[in-house]
């Protein structure tokens, strides 16, 4: 068989794929420099007219500026702390419920459960996952909020319909799954001749997995809940419906925070100005948000990386 | 501690005819089945395995030889759908017995792996492993002394010396080895079962470890699985033959290898199967 002219065609074809799969890629990548090109261009105007100190440090988030020169309330001060204080304080809550839980679960699936047990379990924490924010939102303004309050009351505390604690509980079951997962998946992969050694030495079960297995998971461990946290600092939803909209410099759980996702929303919801620092304020916002997941994830990398070292 | 609660006459029977004999048998195994689901992988295997002596188990893979050594420390105990049936006794008590604690036969008889498996710790600490688990170190200079004396008979002290804060994965893969073997011997096993420990070594590693073996067998009842027939002849003082879950030939290395008497077993050891 000799080559015809007319299997050049496939060169063509191969060609042709080529070229889509990079435009794809390229699509991908131009966007998220778009994005991080316009966050960056308008945080620049934004800071414009509002001193880059006075957003970093300022301790007063009130973003109503004046429309008229004889309208009054409107001190329009935009100091970012009580919004990230707002944020880390319902992440953290939400961390300190879904580590434990998930970390456990995984645990349980991968070392515990009974094929049969795990093929049930499995399924049904994905679904937890595949629960969209909004049902999670309204059960924790609607259901978990006035539960708490309602408790409160009844022992003595004085918790605010809207709490940091309840948007953090519901947020933290939110993320179960999250953990568990991806907890679960690095649990598996420790290989079986690392526990057959443990065993072989007469370790119990607990010992092996608290001496040999959570060990030699550690690394993909913290690189679960580091997402978990960026996971839980860029959630929406349920804090716009739960957690409150006053800016509130606290580290009560009981009282009303409101994060930097809520002002977001609420600074670009309904009618706006497009070019008052109340609305490029949210620029600043999302570029600090999405500054402190990327040092997140920085600082996740570093650590597996670190421990990955240490263990292989 | 009395591993056994139950042991039954034949078992002390058995133990006063030992006395008699002038090399007691460690290990005897009587009708053992084993079943992975529905698979029989052993069926009816004798054997019984004198002390201070290296016993060679070899057959062609798959042939059940790994899952008898298994069988001796209750390995298979955590694998899914294994059952074995028979009787295995260490010094004449049945470890199959209701209410043997697995725990301390597993001190008694101490396994290394095919591959070797350092957990991602020190040095230090993977040979402290098991004596910290049996709670066998009553202060850190009991500790430091089991560990160094672990690591000296295991022939790895004078190489790791320096660096016992060094993480165990980062020696090389005979030293790894060695690694196991100490970590094996820091728990003072009676018997140590062995899976083919050199498959994953090169030669001079692998020659190491044959010598650490011959040694190791003044103080130790050793079982070792080999692929390697020139490995069993060289270090093995007893072989037995297993072909298709069947024990075909038990005997002195030297008969097995230039005598033997089943037409099988001369296949094997010729190299006409495998």
């Amino acid at each position: 068989m000799y080559v015809t002219p007319a299997r050049r065609a496939q060169k063509a074809v191969e060609a042709v794929i080529k070229g889509i799969l990079i435009a794809s890629s390229t699509v991908a990548i131009l966007t998220t420099v778009g994005i991080v090109a316009s966050l960056l261009f308008e945080s620049l105007r934004f800071f414009g007219e509002v001193p880059l100190t006075d957003f970093l440090f300022g301790l007063e988030w009130s973003p109503q500026t004046a429309m008229r020169a004889d309208q009054v309330g409107s001190s329009g001060s935009f100091g970012a702390i009580p919004l990230f204080a707002g944020t880390l304080l319902i992440s953290a809550i939400a961390l300190i419920i879904a580590t434990p839980i998930g970390l456990f679960a995984a645990i349980y699936l991968a070392e515990y459960a009974h094929v049969s047990v795990r093929n049930w379990v499995k399924p049904i924490l994905e679904i937890l996952a595949g629960i969209p924010t909004v049902v999670y939102g309204f059960f924790a303004a609607l259901v978990v909020a006035p539960w708490l309050r309602g408790g409160g009351e009844s022992i003595g505390l004085d918790v605010s319909s809207e709490s940091a604690l309840a948007a953090g509980l519901v947020m933290g079951v939110m993320i179960i799954p999250l953990i568990s997962s991806l907890s679960d998946d690095v649990i598996n992969a420790v290989p079986q001749t690392m526990r057959d050694g443990s065993f072989g030495l007469g370790a119990t079960k607990s010992e092996t997995i608290r001496n040999v297995v959570l060990p030699a998971a550690l690394p993909g461990i913290m690189g679960g809940l580091l997402l978990a946290a960026s996971r839980a600092i860029g959630e929406t939803m349920i804090v716009v419906m739960a957690a409150g909209l006053a800016s509130n410099l606290t580290a009560n759980p009981l009282q009303a925070v409101t994060t930097v996702t809520v002002q977001i929303v609420t600074l670009l919801t309904g009618d706006q100005e497009f070019d008052s620092a109340k609305t490029l304020a949210a620029f600043a916002l999302g570029l600090m948000l999405f500054f402190t997941t990327l040092v997140l994830n920085v600082v996740a990398l570093h650590i597996v990386k670190k421990y990955r070292e240490q263990y292989e | 501690m009395e591993l056994a609660i139950h042991t039954d006459v034949s078992a002390n029977a058995r133990v006063n005819a030992q006395g008699l004999n002038s090399k007691p048998h460690k290990v005897t195994a009587e009708g053992v089945n084993v079943f992975y689901g529905n698979k029989q992988a052993l069926n009816q295997v004798n054997l019984d395995i004198p002390s201070n002596m290296v016993t060679a188990l070899i057959g062609p893979s798959g042939c059940g030889k790994s899952t008898f050594l298994r069988c001796l420390n209750r390995m298979n105990d955590v694998v899914d759908g294994c059952r074995v049936e028979g009787e295995i006794c260490l010094d004449g008590e049945n470890i199959y017995a209701r209410g043997v604690d697995v725990v301390h036969l597993r001190a008694r008889v101490g396994m290394v792996f095919q591959k070797p498996n350092p957990f991602p710790k020190s040095i230090y600490d993977n040979v402290a492993y098991g004596p910290r688990i049996h709670g066998l170190a009553k202060s850190r200079t009991d500790m430091d002394e089991i560990v160094m004396t672990s690591l000296e008979k295991a022939g790895l002290l004078d190489e790791v010396r320096d660096r016992l804060d060094a993480p165990g994965t980062g020696l090389s893969g005979g030293q790894q080895q060695r690694l196991c073997i100490a970590r094996a011997i820091a728990v003072e096993p009676e018997v140590i079962l062995m899976d083919e420990p050199c498959s994953a070594l090169d030669p001079i590693a692998t020659a190491k470890i044959e010598e650490l073996i011959d040694e190791l067998k003044e103080n130790y009842t050793i079982i070792m699985v080999t692929h390697s027939m020139q490995q069993a002849a060289r270090v093995s003082q007893k072989t037995a033959f297993f072909h298709l879950g069947e024990l075909v030939e038990q005997g002195d290395t030297t008969d097995i290898f230039t005598k033997p008497v089943d037409e099988r077993t001369k296949a094997y050891v010729t190299g006409r199967i495998g």
